[in-house]
This record gives structure tokens, sequence and C-alpha cells, in this order.
């Protein structure tokens, strides 16, 4: 399994699936056959969005080593995840690095925040003395926004939601990861707060090259920090691309559906203007043909009958639905013309945008 | 001073009588350090059919204002002061000064809550039908079986769901599901104001909207209000007629939806509509910087002072007051004349 000398991935996941439960009862399928990755040579900026148990998470926990696939390998620097061992793990676990959702719960009440910094800089011997472990720890601060001298010493109870948040942020760039998971970082977080997260996220981005994996369900924040977008809906793709047009024109009636339900800060702006009923299916997703399909609006016969194949509808963006595909010259979406995407869904993202994109 | 927050009747549906009267109500937390004032003065009207909403950051103080109105504050959280009227065909009642007794009487009749985390606010051992035997025959003693299951079967539907929800325990119901099942306990006894606390907040946008639009349809089918209690400017600007933004432990904005929007004039309401990410741009980020001031033993003047660009040295010295600064709007800050009190 030597695949080191051709990937130029930082962290791969080939063929992925993830099946909960009895697979011969059917299980539960979280992710489905995903080959995605996230490149070395460039910082990159991806969101993952869904509704709940649309795999965003299990993703998340895959690419993070915590759970081994069911099926598909994750690789790390062309390194099967689950092979790596001593040194290579460490490696592993200080350059691909995790924030969570609730800032409340990931700190131990006991000890204070000084503390936290303090175990990744003795862990990985970041700092030759106490003092050099100092002035990291305020530069982790100061990077993202907060004032050393009225964070350290304090106990993580005396902190805002938001003010945690940050410090989980300066916690994982305290390690100069070359990568960043932030899954659900601000839903936690008061509206009011989640922009200065977010910014703070843009700027380690630019400013340091790591690329950021964004999991989330609210599209606007999606929409503001990040360069991709991956759609997915109960562990299949829906659509992936470019940000700016799956956002402003979506092609899948899921990510329609998504942005219409999205609660518009304007009250002379209806809720939900769009034709796409919010119906919720609680039901296991059908394997058989399009997941969505029982919700769908455009729903046709052969969107039962077959999974569609992830159409590339345009440079920068594809779509797993055949509605695109029969507009394209024919009725029969068998018949389209619309080229597939196979393999790695992150050949549907344009090419990186220049680190020097001004923010703010 | 707190007359003029609900003074004039405008707009639409303000033609309509208050239901409920909240009158410079004040919460204390009592802690080793001091006295945390929660809830200071906060004052406002909720009429008749509508669907007033409370926005606000954590700690502003606008759930407990919510769970005051329940008298659900536990120790060491006290009312100490203000009026909370219910209005009704025979008078008002003080829901501050009733016994415990005539409050659980009120309660799910009268006035219910949709709580916070519908998660945990269902009982696991208990099955959903359970929870409407207890809610029903609390109020209801007499009610049979057969009218209670008929009665609950109803409730379920109008809140879209099956029936069969009725057998089934509360984890194997999703979210969105156990969120619906608190709003059909709710609305169980027909109650004339619904107080819902963040009741999608750990929901995802389509679930969300589903709830919210749930929660419109049987507030219009039963003539109830609703006051809505949450820190999403965009859901709020979806679902309410009129909103108060709370900071602080104080209300510093009132205003019809339409109006706040268009013009907002507090500058904290000003900093919160701009703070909205939006589908317009990309790569902009305003937040509201600094951080909420500590309600121990918080000092004279605006609380708002060291997060507001526009903050003048009167700020420090003289508390605001809450006053009309447009016809059908009032907002408590220095730069309206009308919020600096005459005499201090």
């Amino acid at each position: 399994m030597s695949t080191a000398t051709q990937s130029t991935n930082l962290l791969e996941m080939r063929n992925v699936s993830q099946i909960f439960g009895d697979p011969t009862q059917g299980g539960t399928v979280a992710l489905d056959d995903l080959t995605f990755s996230i490149a070395s040579d460039k910082p990159t900026f991806t969101s993952v969005v869904g509704e709940s148990g649309s795999g965003k998470t299990t993703l998340a926990r895959i690419l993070l080593g915590f759970q081994n696939p069911t099926k598909g390998q994750v690789l790390y620097e062309g390194q099967n995840l689950a092979d790596l061992k001593g040194q290579s793990l460490r490696h592993f676990r200080r350059e691909v690095q995790a924030i969570f959702q609730d800032p409340f719960e990931v700190y131990n009440p006991f000890y204070k925040i000084d503390h936290l910094l303090d175990v990744p800089i003795k862990k990985f011997k970041l700092a030759s003395s106490r003092k050099e472990a100092r002035v990291l720890m305020e530069e982790a601060l100061s990077a993202v926004g907060l004032r050393p001298d009225e964070t350290l010493g304090r106990f993580p109870h005396q902190l805002s939601g938001g003010q945690r948040q940050r410090i989980t942020v300066a916690r994982a760039m305290l390690l100069k990861p070359r990568v960043i998971i932030a899954d659900e970082p601000v839903s936690m977080v008061d509206a009011s707060l989640r922009a200065t997260i977010l910014e703070t996220l843009r700027k380690l981005h630019e400013d340091l090259g790591i690329s950021m994996l964004y999991i989330t369900h609210d599209l606007t924040t999606a929409y503001q920090v990040s360069d991709n977008i991956l759609v997915l809906y109960k562990g299949r793709v829906a659509e992936v691309g470019d940000v700016v047009p799956v956002i402003k024109q979506p092609t899948h009636p899921y990510t329609q559906l998504l942005v219409s339900s999205i609660p518009l800060p304007d009250p002379n702006r209806r809720w939900g203007e769009n034709v796409v009923e919010a119906v919720v299916d609680d039901r296991p997703a059908s394997r058989v043909g399009c997941a969505f399909a029982p919700r769908c609006p455009h729903a046709m016969p052969i969107c039962t009958e077959a999974p569609p194949p992830l159409y590339r509808t345009e440079d920068y963006r594809a779509a797993s639905c055949y509605l695109p595909a029969t507009h394209h010259g024919t009725t029969d979406a068998a018949q389209s013309t619309l080229p597939v995407v196979t393999g790695d869904i992150t050949q549907t993202f344009p090419p990186a945008r220049p680190a020097t994109t001004p923010v703010g | 001073m707190m007359q003029t927050a609900h003074a004039n009747a405008p707009r639409n549906a303000s033609d309509r009588p208050a239901i409920l009267t909240v009158d410079d109500l004040h919460v204390h937390f009592q802690t080793n350090r001091g006295i945390v004032k929660a809830v200071d003065g906060v004052s406002f009207d909720l009429r008749e059919g509508e669907r007033f909403g409370l926005v606000g950051e954590s700690g502003s103080g606008k759930s407990t204002t919510a769970l005051s109105i329940m008298r659900m504050i536990k120790p060491p959280g006290r009312i100490v002061g203000g009026k909370m009227l219910l209005h009704g065909k025979g008078g008002s009642t003080d829901l501050a000064q009733i016994s415990n007794e005539r409050v659980r009487e009120l309660r799910l009749s009268s006035v219910s809550l949709i709580p916070q985390g519908s998660m945990n606010s269902l009982n696991p051992v208990r099955r959903v039908r359970d929870h409407f035997d207890d809610s029903i025959l609390a109020h209801e003693p007499k009610m049979t079986k057969s009218a209670i299951r008929e009665r609950a079967a109803e409730l379920l539907t109008m809140v879209g769901l099956s029936r069969d929800v009725e057998k089934l325990y509360p984890h194997e119901l999703s979210g969105g599901m156990k969120q619906r099942v608190c709003i059909a306990l709710a609305i169980t006894l027909e109650p004339r104001v619904i107080i819902a606390d963040e009741p999608t907040s750990a929901l995802d946008v389509v679930v969300q909207r589903r709830i919210m639009e749930t929660l419109a349809s049987i507030q219009q089918k039963l003539g109830a209000s609703v006051l809505l209690v949450g820190h999403d400017m965009g859901l709020l600007a979806q679902f309410v007629d009129r909103l108060g933004v709370m900071y602080a432990g104080k209300l510093v904005e009132v205003g019809t939806i339409h109006e706040i929007f268009a013009a907002p004039k507090h500058p904290y309401t000003q900093m919160l509509i701009s703070s909205l990410p939006t589908l317009a741009e990309r790569g902009v980020f305003r937040g509201v910087p600094g951080i909420p001031p500590s309600l121990l033993n918080a000092p004279d003047g605006c609380l708002f002072y060291d997060r507001c660009p526009r903050h003048m040295d009167i700020c420090r010295q003289v508390t605001p007051v809450l006053a009309d600064v447009a016809p059908h709007q009032q907002a408590a800050c220095h730069l309206y004349p009308q919020s600096t009190p005459t005499s201090s």
C-alpha cells in the first residue's frame, strides 16, 4: 500500500462509505462512496453543508481518524490513516486540528486557560522554556483577537461562549497545523459573535495558509467564508463546486430547499418564497434511486430507478440530479450529453484564489 | 418613566388591547459576590393575537424575562419587583403576586411555554401519550381516557405529526419531532399566551422553518399571542410583528419589526442588524465587538458604553430611559434627547 510517491494530497478519502448498524439489515448509510481530498500545495477553504443526518459530522470524524470507515480508506500524505503509529501519528495529530461545536463542553472546568494551551506546547515540545511557552500562548491568543492579560489565569466558566470558541481556535493554531476541521464552530455562539470567529478562521487561512474544512448547516456563513462548497444529502453528494454559483443559483432541488430555508434578516421578504416545500423526511434513504426523490417537487420516474450520477453542469460545479441533464439537449436523462464527474469531487472546485484576496 | 415604554398604541396589530402587560420587572440573582440584576426594569405589552419577539445575546435577560412570566425563576433568582398583568374578561391577574397554586392553574391553560432544548424537556422513560395524560389530567381531572386520546391525536395532527407518535418514547423521535411534540403539549389547553424560548436553536434550517411555520399556523388557529425569545435576528424578522431588543437586563429598543429593520435607532440594534450575514456580500465580517458587561454590581450609566461607537460623556453618568424616538418606536439612548431623564 505504497501510494506516497504519487499522491499530492495532504489528506484524502477514497471511496469512503460509512454504514452504522447491521449492514445485512440495510443499516444506516451515513456516507456513501465519497472521494474527497485536501490538496497539499495550496490552501483551500471548503464548506460541507447539509441537514442533521446528512453525514457531515461523520465525514469530519473519519478525516480526523476518530473512526475507521466501513469501506474505503483515508490517506494522510499518502499513508493510510489506520496504519499510522508513533511518530507519524503524532505528526498527523499535530498537522490536522479540530474545532468542535460546543465551546462549553470541550474544557475541563478545573483547569485554567493556561493549562489548556500549555498541554499542546508540552506535548509537542513547542517551547524550551516557561518564558517561551508564555510568548507562544500570548501570540496565539492575540491572533484570535483575545487580550492575553484578560484571558490567561482565568477559568473557562469566566469566559463567554464566543471567547471560549476563540480559545479553541487559538489552541488549534498554536500547533501551526496545515488543516483545521471545524464542525459547526459557531452554531452555539451568539449571532453577534459569530462574525468574529469566522473572520478569525478566514484570517488564519489567508495569513498562515491553513486549509479549512468548515462543516455547518448554515448556508449564509458558508457563503461568507468559504471558496468551495460540498452539499451532502443522506451521505451522498447533492451538489459541489464554487460556492458563489452553487448558492446563488443552486441546481439541485435540495440545495434550493436549503437556500430558501435561510431566514432572511429582512421582514419585507417572505421566508421560503421558493417553490420547494419544506418537507422533512425522517425515513432512511432509499438506496435504489435518488435519496432526495421522496421530497423532491421535480421527481421524475427515472429518479426512483437509479441514483443520478454527478453531472458537471458548468466548469466549477456539479450536481447529482437528472434535472439539468434533461434540460441539456435531451428529454431522456439517460441520453444526456453532460459530462459526469467520477473520482475525486474536488476536481469541480475552481483553482485556488490568490492568498492576497482582500477581506473585510 | 415606565409608562412611556408602551404608551402609544399604533399600527395594525397594535389597535388590539394588551393581553399581557409586563411593567417594570426586576429579577435579581443573589450570588456570594453580590447581586446580579438579570432583568432590570423591563416593560412591554403583548397584545392580543400578536407575535412579539425579544432578542439579545446570552445573558441579556431575555430568557429570564420569559421564565418570569411563567413564574419559573428558581433561587438564587427572585422576582424582586414589577407587575406582570394577565388581562382577562374578569379583570387582570398579576402573575408576580398570585399563589403557587394559582400559578399552576394558569400554566398551560392560560400561559404556556415551549422550552429551549426540547431534547431535555420530555421525560425519557415515558411515552409521548403519558405526557398528554399528565398535562390534561392536571387541569381537567374528569376527562375520560378516550377523550384524552382523541384530543392528543388532534393536537399531534395539528403540529404535522402522525397520531401514532403517541406510542413512541422521546428517544425514538428526531429533534424536530420532539420540538413539535413540545408545541402540541404547550397548546393542549388552548392558552392565550404562548411563550417560545429559542424553540429552534438546536435544529437545522429546514426543520427550523417547518417548526416556525407550524407555530405560526397554530397561533393563527388559536388566536393566541406569542412571545418569541431568540438571538437570531433573521428568524425574528421572519416571524414577529414587534420586537424588543434587550441588552444587559434592559430593553434598549422596542418597535415594529419593519421599523426596526428599516431604521434601527439604538447603536446596539444597528450593530446587531449590520452584523447579520447576508447572501449579498462575501468575505465581509461585521460582528459586535467587545463582550457584554458583567451584571454584578453594574455601574450607573448606559451599560453598552464600552462597545458603543457613538458614546458620549453623559452615557457614563446617566442611565438612558426608553422613550418614544419615532412614531411607533422607542429607544433608550442619549443620542435621542427624549431618552435623557429630566431629573436625575
